[in-house]
């Protein structure tokens, strides 16, 4: 059969190693920059006719069971997500280590130095050291392919859950590969029962870690002879004041920068598995260099394992920047400086400063996101912001973090974090017999990842705030995603709808009421008959949920009902619109001395009709 | 097949948008282009929270021997398509050298900043001279203004890729843009994509 050339997106080429492996079953919670994986796993199956089982889990830890429970009946099995989410998935991979696999299991966690679309740049490599299981660190979507098949090897043949970490920058990129007809893997599921372990008590959990402890030695050795991952450009005998040992991204940038500037007296360690670390190899490296600059992203490992503080330059030593990408232009500066420091010559350079001062004049403005034109959720903050303008808003994450333009968002800590820190805050005020009004916004799709346990927890602590979950029927923010509530799957099969009504009831909450956000006044109405309920002595937690499609996901459902606006000389130029509502399709029209509508933005959605205290904005 | 060659490799294309302008469907048609001539190309792209309104980038380096890291250094750039005239300057600050080209869509997508009144939008003819000063070929056209009279205005980065064509030394074309539309784009649309390309061409002559 023909070999196919197609380009792949970073995620698509550890989709296609994944399928390439015989993995059999993917499971993955969305999250940039980790979201396409899946997609593309999806779309591998379906061109090939496979029969992988794929799921989109509630959430991370879920998603990383489930691929255990396969890995342990033999088969092979692979869970996706974020490197935030792997916080999540961390109480499963901790005790996964130890009891080991049967079938091959790989954790593919995604990392965003930068960070570009996360609340951390936490360091995955750290947490595989933490859970002790190997991790593979590609750089370049080609890498990527070839590591997360032999991922899947290595955790089959040394029966160890085992970690690819790409980082962003091998997510986002796009490479052409070469890949040819795939097949299915028939190995059948068979579960052998065996307490001792796959229910270990603390005593046997002991004779565990001595087991994971021997096969993360022989690892290292298979490591180090690991040449297509691991290797260096050292001549025989030759010594050199200077070598860079890099992994990741970092290696690819540095490599780049060392080919155009013709440097071929700097030779580079490069290193494809942080952990276990090959120290043989790395040793061999050391002896041949005076000094050796470590970069890697995005925190400090390797620079750990080399443990020789006199010869080693890094984060430790101050020679790389603790936080933000290793970009080009970063790493360009500081080994140019790092050789201006050791007397050796330094980089060409051919930047042109004289023109970057033209333009610093031109006062560029910025582009900060904004939720879309037609977004349920602008409604949703502008009805929250009328009916209780002084309470605590604690948000969550996903696009409705926006909200935080619109004075709707006060807090955002972790998924779930709406509700566990409005009961917090509720206590918190409580106790000094302040009644602080607190309105918690979180996302459909968030709800389901980690809304309930808090939810319950708060009724049963009798904690009092009004809850509105934002329920627009898709996980947006990652790309589009279904959520449990709309019941079709990640095949786009139909599987069974989750009823957040029954769910939110089910959490002990006695208050609960569906509204559609596009109707500013009923909701509005509605914030303060919860406002009373929460209130009163045998009232509780009040739980609105604010129903309408997403209008990305769903232009046709959003607005059935296009409303051509525009704007009469009623309007007093008070800026209210702009900057309570702030659609992009508003604007203040200095011509015409009053607000306008960018017709080519505008969806005709007929919100804002309702939101203008002048009545300037209506309906042409 | 005849040995590729190019006269500065990697070559270095950047093309910058508003995220909805279709920044990243072009960067793809434009790598397929190139790597159906047996190029290589790696494409790095900035997608996630930026998506909504932000910034948003996309780096193609081609090169005739190997593939290259997909970040593009500061200063390094050769072309710049900007779907928008401020991303344009905002990318020139970063990526520009005396030698880069840029072509630039000439219509404003104003940030909500400037809706709002916070901040200020720079004119055109600003844009256009500062734009001229930080490089050594400047081409502007109402990309936009030609995809409404298509009948859609996302058609404009399809335009912006076909005048970009006839900036570029590789032997890219047409009949190339075709094959790789034909593989990724419904029937319906491949008709109206092709006079968007050919627009594109057209208006740079």
């Amino acid at each position: 059969m023909m070999k196919r050339k197609d380009i792949f997106l970073g995620n698509g080429a550890v989709a296609l190693g994944l399928v390439e492996a015989g993995c059999q079953i993917v499971t993955s919670y969305p999250g940039t920059p980790s979201s396409e994986i899946l997609p593309e796993v999806v779309r591998l199956v379906k061109s090939e006719g496979l029969n992988t089982y794929i799921e989109w889990s509630t959430n991370e830890k879920v998603a990383l069971d489930n691929a255990f429970a396969a890995a342990i009946s033999g088969k092979r099995a692979a869970c996706c997500m974020k490197q935030v989410g792997l916080n999540v998935a961390a109480d499963s991979l901790m005790s996964a280590a130890y009891l080991g696999t049967v079938g091959g299991l790989v954790i593919v966690s995604c990392d965003d130095p930068g960070p570009h679309s996360s609340q951390t740049e936490q360091d995955t490599r750290l947490m595989a050291r933490l859970a002790k299981v190997p991790v593979l660190d590609p750089s370049n979507p080609k890498e990527a392919r070839v590591m997360a098949r032999l991922a899947m090897e290595l955790s089959e043949e040394f029966r160890i859950p085992v970690i690819l970490r790409p980082a962003i920058r091998v997510c986002h990129a796009r490479q052409a590969l070469s890949w040819g007809p795939l097949k299915n893997n028939t190995k059948k599921a068979s579960f052998e029962k065996d307490p001792a372990r796959w229910a270990a008590t603390p005593r046997f959990r002991f004779i565990l870690h001595g087991e994971l402890n021997e096969k993360l030695k022989k690892i290292a050795r298979r490591f180090e002879g690991l040449t297509a991952h691991n290797f260096h450009d050292l001549e025989p005998g030759k010594k050199y004041p200077l070598g860079i040992i890099a992994g990741g991204i970092p290696y690819s940038v540095v490599r780049d920068i060392l080919t155009e500037e013709d440097r071929k007296d700097i030779p580079v360690l490069k290193i494809g598995t942080p952990y276990p670390f090959p120290e043989a190899l790395a040793d061999i490296f050391m002896s041949a260099c005076e000094k050796v600059l470590v970069l890697e992203e995005t925190d400090t490992v390797m620079e750990y394992f080399l443990r020789d503080r006199k010869k080693v330059l890094g984060r430790l030593s101050g020679h790389v920047p603790s936080e933000g990408e290793l970009a080009p232009q970063v790493v360009y500066r500081l080994v140019d400086k790092v050789l201006k420091d050791l007397g050796l010559a330094p980089f060409k350079g051919d930047r042109n400063q004289d023109a970057l001062d033209l333009v610093a004049s031109l006062d560029l403005p910025v582009r900060r996101p904004t939720l879309c034109a037609g977004c349920p959720h602008r409604a949703s903050f502008f009805a929250i912001r009328k009916a209780r303008p002084k309470a605590i808003f604690t948000s969550d994450i996903g696009c409705y973090t926006l909200g935080l333009n619109l004075g709707g968002v006060d807090t955002c800590l972790d998924m779930g974090a709406a509700i566990t820190m409005a009961s917090g805050f509720y206590h918190a005020f409580n106790q000094d017999q302040v009644a602080q009004p607190i309105v918690a916004t979180i996302g459909d799709s968030t709800f389901f990842h980690s809304g309930t346990a808090g939810l319950l927890n708060a009724v049963y602590n009798d904690a009092r705030f009004i809850l509105v979950i934002l329920d627009n029927e898709i996980t947006a923010m990652t790309g589009m995603q279904p959520t449990p509530g709309l019941g079709i799957r990640a095949d786009g099969s139909k599987g069974k709808a989750i009823s957040l009504e029954r769910v939110v009831a089910g959490c002990g909450v006695d208050f609960v009421e569906v509204v559609d956000p596009y109707e500013i006044k009923a909701m509005t109405k509605l914030l303060k008959k919860a406002t009373e309920y929460v209130n009163s002595s045998t009232g509780g937690i009040a739980v609105i949920i604010a129903r309408h499609p997403c209008v990305i996901a769903y232009p046709k459902e959003a607005i059935p009902e296009r409303k051509s606006v525009t704007v009469t000389d009623d309007c007093t130029e008070c800026n209210f619109c702009l900057e309570r509502f702030e659609c992009p399709a508003l604007y203040h029209d200095e011509e015409l001395g009053r607000t306008n509508i960018n017709q080519s933005l505008c969806t005709q959605c007929g919100v804002c009709l309702q939101i203008c205290p002048k009545g300037a904005i209506v309906e042409a | 097949m005849e040995k590729l060659q190019l006269s500065k490799d990697p070559y270095n294309i950047i093309i910058t948008g508003v995220g909805g302008q279709g920044n990243v469907l072009g960067s793809r048609v434009l790598s397929n282009m190139l790597v159906r001539k047996g190029y290589y190309a790696t494409i790095g792209e900035t997608f996630g929270a930026s998506q909504r309104g932000g910034s948003v980038m996309s780096h193609i380096r081609v090169s005739a021997k190997s593939t290259w890291s997909p970040q593009i250094p500061r200063g390094r750039a050769d072309l710049i398509i900007a779907l928008e005239p401020v991303e344009a300057i905002r990318v020139l600050m970063i990526y520009g050298n005396q030698k880069v080209m840029v072509l630039v869509n000439t219509r404003p997508i104003y940030p909500v900043g400037v809706i709002a009144g916070e901040l200020e939008y720079p004119p055109l003819k600003d844009i256009k001279a500062s734009v001229k000063e930080l490089s050594s070929t400047a081409l502007f056209i109402d990309a936009t203004d030609e995809a409404i009279k298509l009948g859609n205005s996302i058609l404009a980065n399809i335009i912006m890729i076909g005048a970009a064509t006839r900036m570029l030394e590789f032997p890219i074309d047409r009949e190339d843009f075709n094959q790789v539309i034909l593989g990724s784009l419904p029937e319906s649309k491949l008709d109206v994509n092709l006079k968007a390309f050919d627009m594109g061409a057209r208006m740079v002559g």
